[in-house]
């Protein structure tokens, strides 16, 4: 660390100068004039300057491109939020704040689903969601927090179109007959072909990377009847992301679940036969639309042996979702009894069966 | 969880007896055969030169009841279905998953079959001796 010395003036306290003239330490301000030899050399004149070294990281280029500072309309509070975050409540006061340029022109949802079920009906859902389980382990029943629970408009992208499709399947049916000396089994195999059209109607995929797409589609369907034109008072107490994932990279995802929708729905016409097995789809969708929707979502979030697990609730019908952790020892243990009773039922049977 | 062990417990006491009985009665007893005799039995007991033949011959009458080799069997069936009810019951823990398709979306009655195919291409036929029943003893 260094030090800066810096002579004062013991009269007035001023900074006092080398003199040319008369030779000597000469104060500017009261003209006091000191031999150098005279000049007290302590420590109470030194001025410190005490230098902090920051070992912290810096922000690396890109990282602050999705922050976003806002001012709070209540308190003045500064609230740091990700550039998607659409609505949120200040971290100060609490109150809900909305961030109208999210949800503004190209941005605007065409509609939106409001909450019908509260944040008690939320917590309820959780409660009975664990209560029918079986081979819970017993400490997250009791020791699980909830750490978390927030209502949330997840974006949506809503794809509604035709679809042709050509089908190509390969189908056996299997014929049994036996005489006297041998059983016989007769295998033929076909070449089956359908094509056929189909409509799809606001298929969702979530346009948000912030919620996990396993979850979402958990939680569906929504019933699009009860949606309304968008309105930002509708997001008032929740919380609400604009998209960051664009209806174009979502399209990808609507496609592979409508292919695999008319591929079922042809396949189910395929009759007759004792062994279907698809081979080829080959689809083409005419009047694609797509919609920008938001969707209410219950989240709530837990931890467990430091774990962190999250649940989702449907914000409209009140659909529960939520993988809970399992007591392997207890299910195996369980297997291993049921299996050996239903060993002994079995041979039993096979004894009844072998004496009439 | 206690009730569901007892009564697997109870399920297992029921079926050991019956298996225990099983086994009890893979033995054969002569006095019970001779009770047993039927008409066609004492006109095979005129092809014996004496008593000790027949007997001897009743001697290697099939055994009644079940092999104990088909145990294993037994237990290895219930282990499999054993885990396999388990299983069922323990993934209805987990309920995250992608949907498989979009059929809740689709638009009602907007199905139609426009063409279909069905080519025949060739068949298999095969055949398995059936097993050679034991040859009856003379």
């Amino acid at each position: 660390m260094s030090t800066i010395l810096e002579q004062k003036c013991p009269c007035c306290g001023g900074a006092v100068e080398f003199d040319i003239g008369v030779q000597k330490l000469k104060c500017p301000y009261c003209d006091t004039e000191f031999d150098i030899a005279a000049m007290p050399q302590d420590d109470a004149n030194t001025v410190e300057a005490i230098n902090w070294n920051s070992q912290g990281a810096q922000w690396n280029d890109g990282e602050t491109d999705s922050m976003c500072v806002y001012a709070c309309n209540s308190c003045g509070g500064e609230i740091i939020a990700d550039s998607t975050t659409g609505a949120t409540s200040c971290p100060y006061c609490g109150n809900q704040v909305i961030m109208k340029g999210q949800f503004s022109g190209a941005l605007k949802p065409d509609i939106v689903i409001p909450f019908k079920l509260d944040k008690k009906a939320a917590k309820e859902a959780l409660k009975k969601h664990l209560s029918n389980k079986k081979f819970v382990p017993k400490s997250f029943l009791s020791d699980n927090r909830l750490e978390e629970i927030k209502g949330v408009y997840v974006p949506h992208w809503l794809f509604t179109c035709d679809t042709a499709a050509d089908a190509f399947y390969k189908a056996e049916k299997i014929k049994r007959w036996s005489d006297d000396k041998y059983n016989y089994t007769e295998t033929s195999y076909f070449d089956i072909f359908r094509s056929g059209s189909m409509g799809f109607d606001n298929i969702p995929v979530d346009g948000s990377t912030k919620m996990p797409d396993d979850l979402m589609e958990s939680v569906e369907p929504f019933d699009i009847s009860q949606a309304v034109d968008f309105n930002t008072a509708y997001l008032a107490g929740y919380l609400a992301d604009k998209y960051d994932v664009s209806a174009d990279e979502s399209m990808l995802r609507a496609n592979e679940r409508i292919k695999q929708s008319i591929d079922d729905a042809l396949k189910e016409s395929v009759v007759g036969y004792d062994i279907v097995k698809s081979q080829n789809v080959n689809m083409n969708i005419m009047n694609g639309m797509y919609k920008y929707a938001l969707y209410p979502v219950w989240i709530l979030n837990t931890s467990w042996n430091g774990k962190k697990y999250t649940f989702a609730m449907n914000g409209q019908t009140g659909k529960f979702v939520g993988n809970i952790p399992t007591d392997k020892k207890a299910a195996t243990i369980a297997s291993i009894l049921l299996g050996t009773g239903l060993g002994a039922l079995i041979y039993g049977i096979m004894w009844l069966i072998e004496l009439f | 969880m206690k009730k569901r062990i007892m009564s697997i417990f109870i399920a297992i006491i029921i079926s050991l007896s019956l298996f225990v009985s099983a086994s009890a009665s893979t033995g054969v007893y002569v006095g019970d055969t001779v009770d047993e005799l039927s008409y066609s039995d004492i006109q095979d007991f005129d092809e014996y030169e004496d008593i000790e033949d027949y007997s001897s011959s009743l001697e290697e009458t099939p055994e009644k009841g079940l092999p104990l080799s088909r145990i294993p069997i037994a237990l290895v069936i219930g282990m499999i279905l054993g885990f396999v009810i388990i299983g069922s019951i323990v993934s209805k823990n987990k309920s995250v998953r992608m949907q498989k398709n979009a059929s809740v979306y689709t638009r009602a009655g907007s199905l139609v079959i426009t063409g279909r195919a069905d080519n025949f291409l060739y068949k298999n036929v095969e055949r398995r001796e059936k097993p050679k029943p034991q040859n009856d003893k003379k």
